[in-house]
């Protein structure tokens, strides 16, 4: 596949972001994370209305694995499926000229 | 049913026809509606609840313990109080170790925690199913399905040499990024991206990736409802995006740094008052729009001065290592050179 120079290190970059993330899920539960739509929901009641969509993986965790590995594979597996979604979607724009 | 993250731990099951409580396991919260579960006669499951008849079709699911000794006694014992919180009762079984860190451990990461094990079950940005009335919902869909349309549009006069890999690797970037959550007191925040996708890869292309982003998050991990995916991607794949890369522009005399750290702050505050106009504009929150505007927009104005410094510090490197790679946004802006 066609893809410049700089395209391997910004995997590695990619590979170190998807690394930190099992780190920042535990620090951020260490405070206790909180964004501003949790608590304009809370506020309203609307939290009663919340509901999970059905997907493939629930909130970045894989059942049966320790979480912190969980959310490592699913960091790794999500940001790679974005990179081929977007690289293919830019791909096919260039081919379907306008 | 799976009880999750061990026989000695707590956990949360998923319960639907096929699934029994078990003799292991024990209801500690009931979760389809808590208010009404802990309010009235509508309770559905009793907390201490372990006979396999008793759980209805609707209930989706229960907080259980798996150490039935360890938490029969105090559940039975608390669970008449209205406001106790399953957390509550299961720190004080010894199930869930008493400090912070094990708390969050126990909280953050048992598999499904994100939906079920919390009593406020979500933790986004991201509107999630329910939270949205039907017609709020479809109208976000249509106007973000016409900007993205539009935005592939323009984007194939735009896309060329490096640009599809640069898409591919910037919404792999904010993918990644998002789930850095960063963790501050009080209010607290990922990075949103939208802006920083904007400034680098230009409206249309931000846009697009933007999409890629959102949509990733919503069907494959759940992260945002799939009626209310049209309003994320309005909010984060096209008002984040535009008005980031309109920001960047106007300010951009006033030197890159600066410029692109407006970008962000602003962005986000514009992407969270769309939010607060959705959700204020829908029943489940009770057409409160003081609220959800006051919440939103107020967090994300102090919250997005992390996503400007955020987005002016990768701006700033990318700029430096690679400006050869900005050419989409330093040129007449948004254009390809």
């Amino acid at each position: 596949m066609n893809v410049p120079p700089w395209f391997r290190s910004a995997l590695a970059a990619l590979v170190v972001l998807a690394l930190l993330a099992p780190v920042f899920a535990w620090a951020s539960g260490a405070v206790g994370y909180t964004e501003p739509l949790e608590h304009a929901a809370e506020a309203t009641g609307a939290a009663d209305d919340a509901t999970a969509a059905p997907s493939v993986v629930s909130g970045y965790a894989l059942s049966g694995l320790p979480a912190g590995v969980g959310t490592l594979i699913s960091a790794l597996a999500g940001t790679a499926l974005t990179l081929v979604v977007a690289f293919g979607a830019g791909r096919l724009l260039e081919t379907t000229e306008p | 049913m799976d009880v999750l993250g061990g026989d000695d731990a707590v956990g949360v099951v998923v319960l639907d026809r096929r699934h029994r409580l078990g003799d292991r396991v024990v209801v500690v919260e009931n979760h389809d509606r808590p208010r009404e579960a802990f309010g009235g006669a509508r309770r559905a499951v009793e907390v201490g609840d372990e006979r396999p008849e008793r759980v209805p079709r609707r209930l989706r699911a229960a907080v259980v313990a798996a150490r039935l000794d360890d938490i029969v006694d105090r559940g039975q014992q608390i669970g008449g109080e209205r406001d106790a919180r399953p957390l509550d009762i299961l720190r004080h079984t010894g199930v869930v170790f008493p400090t912070g860190l094990n708390f969050a451990f126990v909280q953050y990461y048992s598999p499904l925690q994100k939906y079920y094990f919390r009593r406020r079950p979500w933790e986004s940005m991201h509107i999630l199913d329910g939270f949205l009335d039907p017609w709020v919902a479809g109208l976000c869909w249509l106007l973000a399905g016409a900007a993205v349309g539009l935005a592939a549009r323009r984007a194939r006069t735009e896309i060329g040499a490096e640009r599809a890999p640069l898409l591919g690797v910037t919404a792999a970037g904010v993918f990644a990024a998002q789930l850095l959550n960063w963790p501050l007191p009080v209010a607290s925040a990922h990075f949103v991206g939208g802006a920083f996708a904007g400034i680098v890869l230009g409206p249309a292309l931000g846009v697009l990736a933007m999409t890629a982003v959102v949509t990733v998050q919503a069907l494959v991990f759940g992260d945002g409802g799939i009626v209310t995916l049209g309003a994320n991607v309005l909010a984060m794949a096209v008002v984040n995006v535009l008005v980031g890369h309109a920001v960047f522009r106007a300010t951009r005399s006033l030197g890159e740094t600066r410029a692109a750290f407006a970008a962000g702050w602003v962005a986000i505050v514009v992407a969270a008052l769309v939010v607060a106009l959705a959700t204020g504009a829908s029943s489940a929150f009770a057409y409160d729009v003081t609220t959800t505007v006051t919440w939103l927009v107020g967090g994300h104005a102090v919250l997005g001065l992390v996503e400007g410094a955020i987005t002016a510090a990768v701006y700033g490197y990318v700029a430096t290592q690679r400006p050869d790679l900005l050419s989409g946004a330093t040129s007449p802006v948004g254009v390809r050179a």
